[in-house]
C-alpha cells in the first residue's frame, strides 16, 4: 500500500464518522430505528466506499457499495472520495424517499456521471436470520 | 457538481423541519390521510363508470392514482376528465418549478398502452400551453426552401408532412423523448392532420420557455386552489404571530365545563377526539367534517413550500400533515382548556391555519427562555441564534446549536434545544446508544403535557436564576 493510500485510510475513519452523522441529519425522517455507517478505503488505484443503512440487531443491513479507478481518471483521492460519496448519496436519497423500492444490482453496475466512471452495487441482508440459521445448523438453537 | 454532503445541504435538510431529526408520533395515524379514500372497484362497477370517476375531486383522484400505482389503475385512466388529467400533469410533470417531460411521458405512455389513438386524444385535452411547452424544445420544422438548403445527410433526418412541403424532426432529447414525440405526431396525423400542423408550427416557432413561463402562472393558480401557496406565504405561517386576541376571545367564553367530555384514549390525538365528538353529537354534518379534514390537507400543502416538499411528494406531504395536525391539536387543547365541547366550536369557527400559528407562537416563550440561558454561556452566539430563529432560519439555527453549544451543553442538552428550535417543535422521547454513538428519538409537540415536558427540559438545562443571581 502506498504512503498516500495509508495516510488517506488513517484520516478517513474520523471523516466517515462525521459523514455518517451528516447522513442521519439528512435522512432522519426515513430511518426509524436504523442508522448509518460509512467506510472508505484506498487500495492502490482503486477507491472503494460503503454506506451502510442498518439497525442494531442487523435484521436490516443494507451495504451500498461504490468503487472507482480514481488515478486513471485524473482525480485526487479526496476529490474522488467526495465525488463517489456524492453520487452514492443521490442514490440513498432516491431509495429512502421513494418508498425503498429503488434497488441496486447485486453485482457491480457501471455508471457515468460528468464524464467520471464509477461502479455501484448493493443488496439488503438480514444477518439476524442468517445467524439464527447458522445456530440451528450447529444445533445450538431450537425452534419454538 | 455541488456537493450533496456539504454543510449547506445538511442545513437545508434541517430547515425542512420534518426530514432531519428522527421523530415518531405516539398517536394513531388513522386520520392522517391527505384525501378521502377513492374506491376504484366501486367506480368500475358503477352504472356510468366515467361519470363516477369524474365526480371525484381532481386532487383526490390524483392522490388515489398515485397511491394505487398508475400502472395498476389502467382501467381508471381512460375514465378521468381533462381537468383530472391536467391535475396529474400539474403535480407530476414538474420539478423545482421546471417542466420535466420524462415525468409527463410516464403518464401519457400509459394511454398509449390503452390504445394509440388515446395518446392523441389525451394529449389534446391538455392546455394548449402544455402541448406547446412539451414539444417546443424538441421540434424542428423546415419549409421547402430551407429543406433544399441542408445537406443530404441532414435531409435524411427529417420526415415529410402529408403535404410534402414541410418537414419535421425531433431534435435533442434522449431515446425516450424521441420515441414519445414521434409516436405522438404519427397518432395525431392519422386522427386530425390540421391539428398537428398547427401544433408543430407553434412549437417550432415559439421563443424558448415562453409557453413554460405562461404555464407556470396557470399551474401556480391551480395549485393555489389546493392550498399550495407561494414560498413567501408559506414562510409566513412560521413567522411571529400574536395569539393574545385569539386566546382572549375563547377565554371569555366561560361556559360551564362540558358534561359530554369524551375521555381521550391514550393513543388518540385530542383533535381526533374533538372531531369524533362533533360527529357523534350531531353538531357537525358529515360534509362539514369532511371540509375540516380537507382543510388540514390544505394546511399541509400550505406549509410544503417552506418545508421543501413538492406537490407530488405524497410521503413528504403526509409527514407534514402529521406534524400540522399535532400542532393544531395542541393549539386546540390550549384554546379550549381541554373542553371538548368548546374545542368543537373553535375547530368549526377558526381556520386550522390560525390555530396552527397560535400553537407555534406559544412555544416562543420557551425559546426566549432558552436564549436567555444561552446568553450566559456565549452571549454573541446566543444573539446570533436568536436572530436566526426570529428570521425563520430554523435549519441554520439547528446547525449552530450543534456547532456552538454542543460542547457546553452535551449531547442531550443540545438535542433538547434542537427539538425546541425545530421548525415543528419536537420533544426528546428517548436516547438510544449503539457502539458509543447516541441518537435521540423525538416526538411532535401535541399536548399541553408535551409543552410542560419541553419547558421542564429547558429549565433543567438553564435553571431559572434566583433573585440573588439576577442582582
Amino acid at each position: 500500500m502506498s504512503r498516500q493510500s495509508s495516510e488517506f485510510n488513517k484520516a478517513a475513519t474520523e471523516k466517515n464518522q462525521l459523514l455518517a452523522m451528516m447522513f442521519e441529519q439528512k435522512y432522519g425522517a426515513w430511518l426509524g430505528q436504523r442508522f448509518f455507517e460509512v467506510e472508505s478505503l484506498v487500495d492502490g488505484p482503486v477507491l472503494t466506499a460503503k454506506i451502510i443503512i442498518r439497525n442494531a440487531d442487523k435484521s436490516y443491513f443494507y451495504p451500498i457499495e461504490g468503487r472507482m479507478m480514481f488515478a486513471e481518471q485524473d482525480l485526487k483521492i479526496d476529490d474522488a472520495r467526495e465525488f463517489l460519496l456524492d453520487f452514492m448519496d443521490a442514490y440513498v436519497k432516491e431509495y429512502l424517499s421513494d418508498g425503498e423500492e429503488t434497488y441496486l444490482t447485486i453485482d457491480w453496475s457501471t455508471y457515468t456521471c460528468e464524464g467520471v466512471e464509477l461502479q455501484l452495487r448493493g443488496q439488503i441482508l438480514n444477518y439476524k436470520i442468517e445467524e439464527l440459521g447458522d445456530q440451528l445448523l450447529a444445533g445450538t438453537e431450537t425452534m419454538h | 457538481m455541488t456537493s450533496r454532503l456539504s454543510e449547506e445541504s445538511v442545513v437545508q435538510a434541517l430547515d425542512t423541519g420534518w426530514q432531519s431529526l428522527i421523530w415518531k408520533s405516539p398517536f394513531s395515524h388513522k386520520s392522517s390521510e391527505l384525501a378521502p379514500k377513492v374506491d376504484f372497484t366501486e367506480i368500475l362497477d358503477a352504472e356510468d363508470p366515467e361519470a363516477a370517476a369524474q365526480a371525484v375531486h381532481r386532487r383526490d383522484m390524483y392522490l388515489a392514482l398515485v397511491s394505487e400505482g398508475a400502472e395498476v389503475a389502467l382501467d381508471i385512466l381512460p375514465l378521468i376528465s381533462a381537468e383530472q388529467l391536467v391535475t396529474i400533469m400539474d403535480n407530476e410533470a414538474w420539478h423545482d418549478g421546471k417542466l420535466v417531460i420524462h415525468q409527463a411521458i410516464r403518464w401519457l405512455e400509459l394511454y398509449k398502452d390503452v390504445g394509440p389513438e388515446q395518446l392523441y386524444v389525451r394529449f389534446r385535452q391538455l392546455d394548449e400551453e402544455y402541448q406547446v411547452a412539451f414539444l417546443s424544445p424538441y421540434i424542428e420544422m423546415l419549409d421547402e426552401e430551407a429543406y433544399e438548403k441542408v445537406s443530404h445527410d441532414e435531409q435524411d433526418k427529417f420526415t415529410a408532412m402529408p403535404c410534402n412541403t414541410l418537414w419535421w424532426k425531433v431534435k435533442d432529447g434522449d431515446e425516450k423523448v424521441q420515441d414519445f414525440v414521434t409516436s405522438l405526431i404519427y397518432s395525431s396525423i392519422s386522427e386530425d392532420a390540421a391539428y398537428i400542423y398547427s401544433l408543430l408550427g407553434m412549437a417550432a416557432m415559439m421563443p424558448p420557455n415562453e409557453q413554460e413561463d405562461l404555464l407556470t402562472q396557470f399551474r401556480n393558480a391551480r395549485l393555489e386552489e389546493d392550498g399550495f401557496v407561494t414560498k413567501e406565504e408559506s414562510y409566513q405561517l412560521f413567522s411571529p404571530f400574536s395569539g393574545e386576541a385569539l386566546y382572549s376571545k375563547w377565554k371569555i367564553d366561560d361556559r360551564r365545563p362540558s358534561e359530554e367530555i369524551v375521555a381521550s384514549a391514550a393513543n388518540v390525538l385530542f383533535l381526533d377526539t374533538v372531531m369524533k365528538a362533533a360527529m357523534n353529537s350531531g353538531r357537525a354534518d358529515p360534509e362539514a367534517v369532511d371540509n375540516v379534514k380537507r382543510s388540514f390537507a390544505y394546511l399541509a400543502n400550505a406549509v410544503s413550500s417552506a418545508c421543501l416538499v413538492e406537490p407530488d411528494d405524497v410521503t413528504g406531504l403526509t409527514r407534514l400533515l402529521v406534524q400540522t395536525r399535532h400542532i393544531v391539536s395542541f393549539g386546540l387543547e390550549v384554546l379550549s382548556s381541554g373542553d371538548v365541547s368548546k374545542a368543537v366550536d373553535i375547530l368549526f369557527t377558526e381556520y386550522p391555519k390560525t390555530i396552527f400559528q397560535f400553537a407555534l407562537s406559544t412555544v416562543d416563550s420557551i425559546r426566549q427562555e432558552a436564549i436567555s440561558g444561552l446568553k450566559l454561556l456565549n452571549s454573541t452566539a446566543a444573539l446570533k441564534l436568536e436572530g436566526l430563529w426570529r428570521a425563520g432560519k430554523f435549519g441554520s439555527a439547528l446547525w449552530m446549536i450543534d456547532r456552538d453549544f454542543g460542547d457546553a451543553l452535551g449531547f442531550e442538552g443540545a438535542d433538547v434545544l434542537k427539538g425546541l428550535f425545530n421548525r415543528f417543535p419536537l420533544i426528546n422521547d428517548e436516547i438510544k446508544s449503539h457502539d458509543g454513538i447516541q441518537r435521540t428519538r423525538f416526538r411532535p409537540l401535541a399536548t399541553v403535557g408535551d409543552y410542560s415536558d419541553l419547558l421542564s427540559s429547558i429549565r433543567s438545562i438553564f435553571p431559572t436564576p434566583t433573585k440573588g443571581e439576577l442582582q
